[in-house]
């Protein structure tokens, strides 16, 4: 199974994007990439609102959530150094019904959003690597509504552990139970009972809110195939044309 | 016994954050400190209603205080409430 790639020297080139960029074009582009340090709970955008910028995650990891009018929240996808949160500029819009915010506390590049159009309509190598993306991540968002119509919800927990191991490049982050629930659409009774069984097996420790991946291949093998699934179409993508 | 914090306790912390976040915030302009300064305010005023010292706590979760804020709520609300959107609604959207 190909995991996401982290740890160049130069922190931009831990997003997977940026990475793909020819060094003269990423050059060109670095004035505009701003680094910024990114906190749990803080806000990129809220829902039908213009969104100021996009971000290329290095080991964030950021959610894009539907929001219910009841405060109910559904994790629709979730973006690390594989790919650039603000999806919608580069598709021409301005705002979109969903919210998206930090989960994993971390670093990533951000540029405005004016500049990302200013590039866009240049159609330069930007352009077609964000085109590739966009297919990763709408096979990822289509895989992960799949899984979570059919997997059991200790897959989909691995799974979604996997994903964020690759996205934050350590063995150890936190991570809430009520942020588990949110991302799986699962009840907080059912997210405690797979981490006590997960962690009665071995595979990872919870305390506290913090995680440890303590034995990834086992963890691989309780996942059902859609983390390969989303990890070889994303892989796909960013291989040398 | 531990003391708890309940939903209408805490939404009403929130909200007295919300009515001095123009003091609190008007210093800065970046987003990630705006984010944190207002929950480090939250934390501190949820961990002096638990009767626990907010820095301790904090160094005991060993993270930053949005996580140490979210990690505190999991472990002392009774009943269970969804934190998120009273964080969501009162304040982060406010920022």
């Amino acid at each position: 199974m190909e995991a996401y790639v982290t740890g160049p020297s130069d922190p931009n080139l831990a997003n997977r994007v940026l990475a793909a960029l020819p060094h003269a074009e990423y050059e060109r582009l670095l004035p505009r990439l701003k680094t910024v340090s990114l906190i749990v709970k803080q806000v990129m955008y809220e829902q039908n609102t213009p969104i100021k910028y996009v971000y290329f995650p290095f080991n964030a990891v950021v959610s894009e959530v539907a929001k219910m009018k009841n405060g109910q929240i559904s994790e629709v996808t979730t973006i690390g150094n594989e790919g650039m949160l603000g999806t919608t500029v580069f598709l021409g819009s301005d705002r979109t019904p969903l919210a998206a915010f930090a989960q994993v506390a971390g670093q990533a590049a951000r540029m405005k959003a004016s500049d990302l159009r200013a590039e866009i309509a240049q159609d330069g190598p930007l352009m077609k690597i964000l085109l590739r993306y966009t297919q990763g991540l709408m096979v990822q968002i289509a895989q992960s509504g799949a899984c979570n119509q059919l997997h059991s919800p200790k897959q989909r927990c691995a799974r979604w552990l996997l994903m964020t191991h690759d996205r934050v490049g350590r063995d150890e982050f936190v991570l809430t139970q009520e942020f588990l629930c949110q991302m799986l659409g699962l009840r907080r009774a059912t997210v405690s009972e797979v981490a006590s069984s997960m962690q009665r097996a071995g595979l990872i420790r919870y305390t506290r809110g913090r995680i440890s991946i303590i034995d990834r291949h086992a963890l691989e093998t309780a996942c059902c195939e859609c983390y390969g699934v989303i990890c070889a179409e994303h892989g796909r993508m960013f291989a040398k044309k | 016994m531990k003391k708890t914090i309940d939903e209408h306790e805490f939404g009403r912390i929130c909200k007295e954050v919300h009515a001095e976040a123009p003091r609190l915030l008007q210093r800065s302009n970046d987003d990630s400190e705006r984010t944190e300064l207002l929950l480090k305010t939250v934390f501190e005023k949820v961990c002096r209603h638990l009767d626990i010292n907010f820095e301790r706590q904090a160094d005991a979760l060993k993270e930053d205080y949005a996580f140490a804020l979210l990690q505190t709520l999991e472990e002392r609300m009774e009943p269970e409430f969804l934190y998120s959107t009273i964080l969501d609604r009162e304040l982060l959207t406010a920022l």
